[in-house]
């Protein structure tokens, strides 16, 4: 049991008040001189058991309810923390908000989410304990928020929901540099959350990080985890998987694919297998609600086995005005969202989307000798889809100036790397999401771009596996010479532009035979590679690159070798160039489209400081946009911003976990009960209760017997005789 | 009364009085002179007139000097002084009666036995005796009355003046023996206000006015008890005096000692016609 005063404690030897007094009392008898001692005797021998004990009893009564006054005077609590906050009471805590959208999610029996109900138990429970301010750290503020009293908890703007996943190890680095440079003495640290494996991150680094910098502070921090993760309910969740604008003859149309998911948590469930899917639940017919700028309309979606998802949902659309069908991308973009009805959580019952007219492909390629890379420009020209113009520009350096960028989604580079303006031009478009595929010139100088420059060419000897692969009855020379080639012996499929397709079949990149290839200097990341030493393609850095502010949207890539047939069978081999180049030029494209979704956290601040919303939460301030779903409207940009996709995969930390994450750092899980007001209680009432009691039964037991009469017999009584 | 000169008491036996008892029939044996002849004048046949034989009475106090007769509430009087009391008055009546009066002082043995006399000087040693003699030791009542029972050979009224703090079995045995000896035994039963309501309220030590036990308890544990106790003995005591036809008299220290005293003549009296 902790205690708030527990100086009152030194109290305790009180308690023998009573046997002391009891003792002297005893010592304080009177001797009389006694006559009748045969009636004395018989009567000390017929003395019961209930006699003594209830000497006892009162003795008893009367140590308890001084021990009773003690105790409530030593402000005593209860909860699940008992023993476990000790005495300690600090003048400031630090606490790490999960604000995320499963922590949205309605407590059984009470109207308040899983958040809501623990920062108002965190509120009371920080009262309770004396402290006196707060620090606050959440995923989106980079400087906590600090509050005067616990009880701003509850009501301050900074800390409403929102549609991010949290970053629980990011927080953890941040909390240590506060606790660090704000020299604060012992410290505890609570952090709120549903212990969702998405926002612990249990396998990032930087927990690490963290917990060997607590555990080198010199002063005492404790964590204590507010389980939130009981007490949910069925829950059904919808997600939009792809929006599109497709041009059919009959007038535009808009496509949809959205995912529908009961999820439930089952009795016999272990606790870090998270939610499940219903599946044993029974079918049943849900209605989506499908928001397409004004116009609403209803679609029943039979969920079964707990699972639906529709693809391709075909919506008309208004055929644009004749005023405006020109190739203004914003009169042809448009917004919208799907909504099911309200569950237990209301953070995931809407996904928001945008559409527009698909923008063209366009690719310029800068070439001194276009004629070595014509299988790369029919790569940029054939369209994967029908839907989709693709447009390719062949252009020389000295012409950069007259192009337009803004169109512009993906740069061939088969020149001497790029300087002075052609290298500015070229950055700015590699910032602005533009992707670069450079290939090695004829006679390459010393010219450096992007952190890396060509040095020489070199003839790739072929490898053991293809030599000894060569049949002897090989029919032609072409072939016998193809055998002998170089192969590309290792790839990453986890690279977007090498990946596997979509049927899961791994692209054919071992097949491709390079016969030479230009060295380069510099620092990348190799997606394919015919050795250790010999990179194929690779990823540029984007320190190296310089473009440190572009994020993962850098897209600089290196080849080091050309679809010549002098110099590898990537033209005769075209399945893997086409693949690549049509996923860079893809991924470029989105640069060009003013359309865009993203997911909450995606965007950066300035992308929405000067936007509107056109669908959400009406009560989000415009500053906060960033951090929570729905639809923004910028003078350049429509931004869908969803929820991650991992807030849907509903994986709990497990406790192991937790003790590993934590290692030797001191640290409790309390389960944050639904109706519990606060971690923490004072009972001292039960201890004046207690007291009371003590001593109404012992004055109750105090009460000598009514005597029937004074007198046994009338001494006056006449003889019998 | 039975004695051996006549006296103011009624003798049990008939014989020359003034006091007309009967009339009964003569039989041969009598004595002729007692013939009553105006009834065989009036009747035609023989009776014989009897009286009332007065006789003088031979009284033994004796007095419990053990040490429970010590104990005295407070403001009240001594058992021993309320007893010495009633044996002096008792002593004075019947010396001035010229009846023969003893005392037989009894602890844990016969402390003093002065045997009955009817002179005047005996009556100054008997008073002197009451006063010199202190209560002291265990009482050893119901075998000293054994004893009395045996050692008075002629009829005498007895009477007991003790708190009766012994066993009530004994005592019984004790009553039945001298009445089987032909005594007429009175009883004086002497019992303190404390002794009856046990009033006390802090932590007390008893000590035994009569052996060196003692007890510590608290009052008021213990009050319903040894109230029950005494009430138990108090009946046992009533049921023996009834079986044993002892004049017996319950005696509270704060009562004034004449009341018991007239409520014993007074009855004796109303039994015997006692002038």
């Amino acid at each position: 049991m902790s205690f708030l005063q527990p100086w009152m404690l030194i109290a305790l030897p009180l308690i023998a008040a009573p046997v002391i007094i009891h003792l002297v009392n005893q010592r304080r008898f009177q001797t009389v001189p006694w006559a009748a001692m045969r009636f004395l005797l018989q009567a000390s021998k017929m003395s019961s058991g209930y006699s003594k004990l209830r000497q006892w009893l009162i003795l008893a009564l009367r140590t308890l309810a001084i021990a009773a006054l003690i105790l409530f005077t030593a402000r005593p609590l209860a909860s699940g923390l008992l023993g476990l906050l000790g005495n300690r009471t600090d003048e400031i805590a630090v606490v790490l908000v999960d604000r995320s959208p499963s922590m949205q999610q309605t407590q059984p029996g009470t109207g308040m989410t899983k958040q809501q109900s623990a920062l108002m138990q965190l509120a009371s429970t920080l009262a309770t304990l004396g402290v006196k301010r707060v620090a606050v750290f959440d995923s989106f503020s980079e400087k906590p928020i600090e509050l005067e009293t616990p009880d701003d908890i509850t009501s301050n703007v900074g800390l409403l929901p929102n549609g991010a996943t949290s970053d629980l190890p990011g927080l953890m680095e941040r909390a240590l540099a506060y606790i660090k440079s704000n020299r604060l003495a012992s410290t505890d640290v609570w952090i709120c959350s549903d212990m969702r494996e998405s926002d612990w991150k249990s396998r990032d680094g930087r927990w690490g990080a963290a917990r060997e910098g607590f555990l080198d502070l010199a002063q005492d921090v404790r964590f204590h985890i507010l389980d939130l993760s009981s007490g949910s309910d069925e829950n059904l969740a919808i997600r939009i998987l792809n929006a599109k604008r497709v041009e059919e003859p009959t007038g535009p149309e808009l496509s949809i694919s959205f995912k529908l998911e009961r999820r439930s948590r089952g009795q016999s469930a272990e606790k870090n297998e998270g939610d499940t899917i219903a599946a044993s639940g029974p079918s049943i017919q849900v209605p989506v609600q499908i928001e397409v700028g004004s116009v609403r309309s209803v679609l029943p979606v039979d969920l079964q086995s707990g699972l639906a998802e529709v693809n391709d949902y075909r919506i008309p659309l208004l055929a644009d005005e004749p005023a405006k069908q020109d190739d203004s991308r914003e009169s042809q973009a448009g917004w919208g969202a799907i909504r099911i009805p309200a569950d237990t959580n209301l953070a995931d019952n809407a996904s928001f989307f945008v559409f527009e007219r698909p923008a063209i492909r366009r690719s310029i390629i800068v070439s001194d000798n276009p004629t070595l890379i014509e299988a790369i420009e029919l790569c940029t020209n054939i369209s994967p889809e029908q839907s989709i113009r693709c447009a390719t520009e062949t252009v020389t350096s000295s012409q950069l100036d007259s192009v337009d960028w803004n169109a512009i989604s993906l740069v061939i580079w088969h020149e001497q790397l790029p300087t002075n303006r052609s290298l500015e031009l070229l950055a700015n478009f590699v910032s602005s999401g533009g992707q670069v595929l450079f290939l090695p010139p004829e006679s390459p100088d010393t010219t450096q771009a992007f952190g890396f420059r060509w040095t020489t060419w070199e003839t790739v000897p072929p490898t053991l596996s293809s030599a000894q692969s060569q049949s002897p009855d090989e029919p032609t020379n072409e072939d016998s010479q193809a055998a002998l080639l170089a192969r590309v012996q290792q790839w990453r499929n986890d690279s977007t532009i090498l990946s596997n397709t979509l049927n899961g079949a791994a692209l054919p990149v071992g097949q491709i035979g390079i016969k030479r290839i230009c060295r380069i200097e510099g620092n990348g990341t190799a997606l394919a590679s015919i050795n250790d030493s010999m990179p194929f393609l690779l990823k540029m850095d984007s320190a190296e690159s310089g473009m440190s502010n572009s994020g993962s949207r850098n897209g600089v890539y290196v080849c080091t070798t050309t679809p010549a047939q002098s110099d590898s069978t990537l033209a005769k081999d075209g399945v893997v160039m086409y693949v690549a180049i049509q996923r860079v030029l893809a991924a470029g494209s989105e640069r060009v489209g003013v359309s865009k979704m993203r997911t909450v956290g995606e965007s950066d601040r300035k992308d929405l400081e000067q936007a509107t919303q056109e669908v959400g939460d009406p009560t989000v301030f415009s500053n906060n946009y960033v951090e929570h779903t729905g639809v923004y409207r910028t003078p350049y940009l429509w931004i869908a911003q969803n929820r991650t996709i991992e807030e849907d995969n509903n994986t709990f930390v497990p406790e192991s976990s937790i003790s590993e994450l934590f290692g030797s750092l001191p640290w409790s899980r309390i389960e944050s009960g639904a109706n519990a007001n606060s971690l923490v209680q004072e009972i001292w009432k039960w201890f004046v209760i207690a007291m009371l009691l003590a001593l109404v039964i012992e004055a109750a037991l105090c009460i000598p017997k009514r005597r029937k009469s004074a007198r046994p017999l009338d001494s006056t009584q006449p003889s019998l005789r | 009364m039975q004695g051996s000169v006549s006296g103011r008491h009624a003798s049990p036996h008939r014989g020359s009085s003034v006091e007309f008892a009967e009339y009964r029939k003569y039989v041969p044996g009598d004595d002729l002179r007692r013939l009553d002849w105006r009834a065989f004048g009036r009747t035609d046949r023989y009776y014989v007139k009897e009286f009332e034989a007065d006789t003088n009475l031979r009284c033994c106090v004796v007095l419990d000097t053990s040490g429970s007769m010590a104990y005295a509430s407070k403001n009240q009087m001594s058992k021993i002084d309320y007893g010495r009391r009633i044996a002096a008055s008792l002593a004075y009546l019947a010396a001035q009666q010229g009846d023969a009066v003893g005392l037989a002082c009894v602890a844990n043995k016969l402390v003093q036995n002065i045997p009955p006399r009817r002179s005047a000087a005996h009556l100054k040693v008997m008073l002197d005796t009451l006063e010199q003699t202190q209560p002291k030791g265990e009482t050893q009542l119901p075998a000293i009355l054994d004893e009395l029972a045996e050692t008075i050979r002629q009829r005498a009224l007895i009477v007991v003046i003790s708190d009766f703090f012994v066993d009530p079995a004994l005592l019984k045995n004790c009553f039945e023996h001298l009445r089987f000896r032909k005594h007429d035994v009175a009883a004086f039963h002497l019992l303190d206000t404390q002794e009856l309501e046990f009033t006390f309220q802090r932590p007390v030590r008893f000590n035994d006015m009569e052996g060196g036990t003692h007890l510590f308890v608290e009052p008021s544990e213990i009050a319903d008890r040894y109230h029950r106790a005494l009430q138990t003995y108090l009946i046992d005591m009533q049921r023996i005096v009834l079986e044993s036809s002892v004049d017996y008299h319950r005696v509270t220290t704060s009562e004034a000692y004449e009341h018991p005293l007239m409520r014993f003549l007074i009855r004796r009296t109303q039994s015997r016609g006692v002038r």
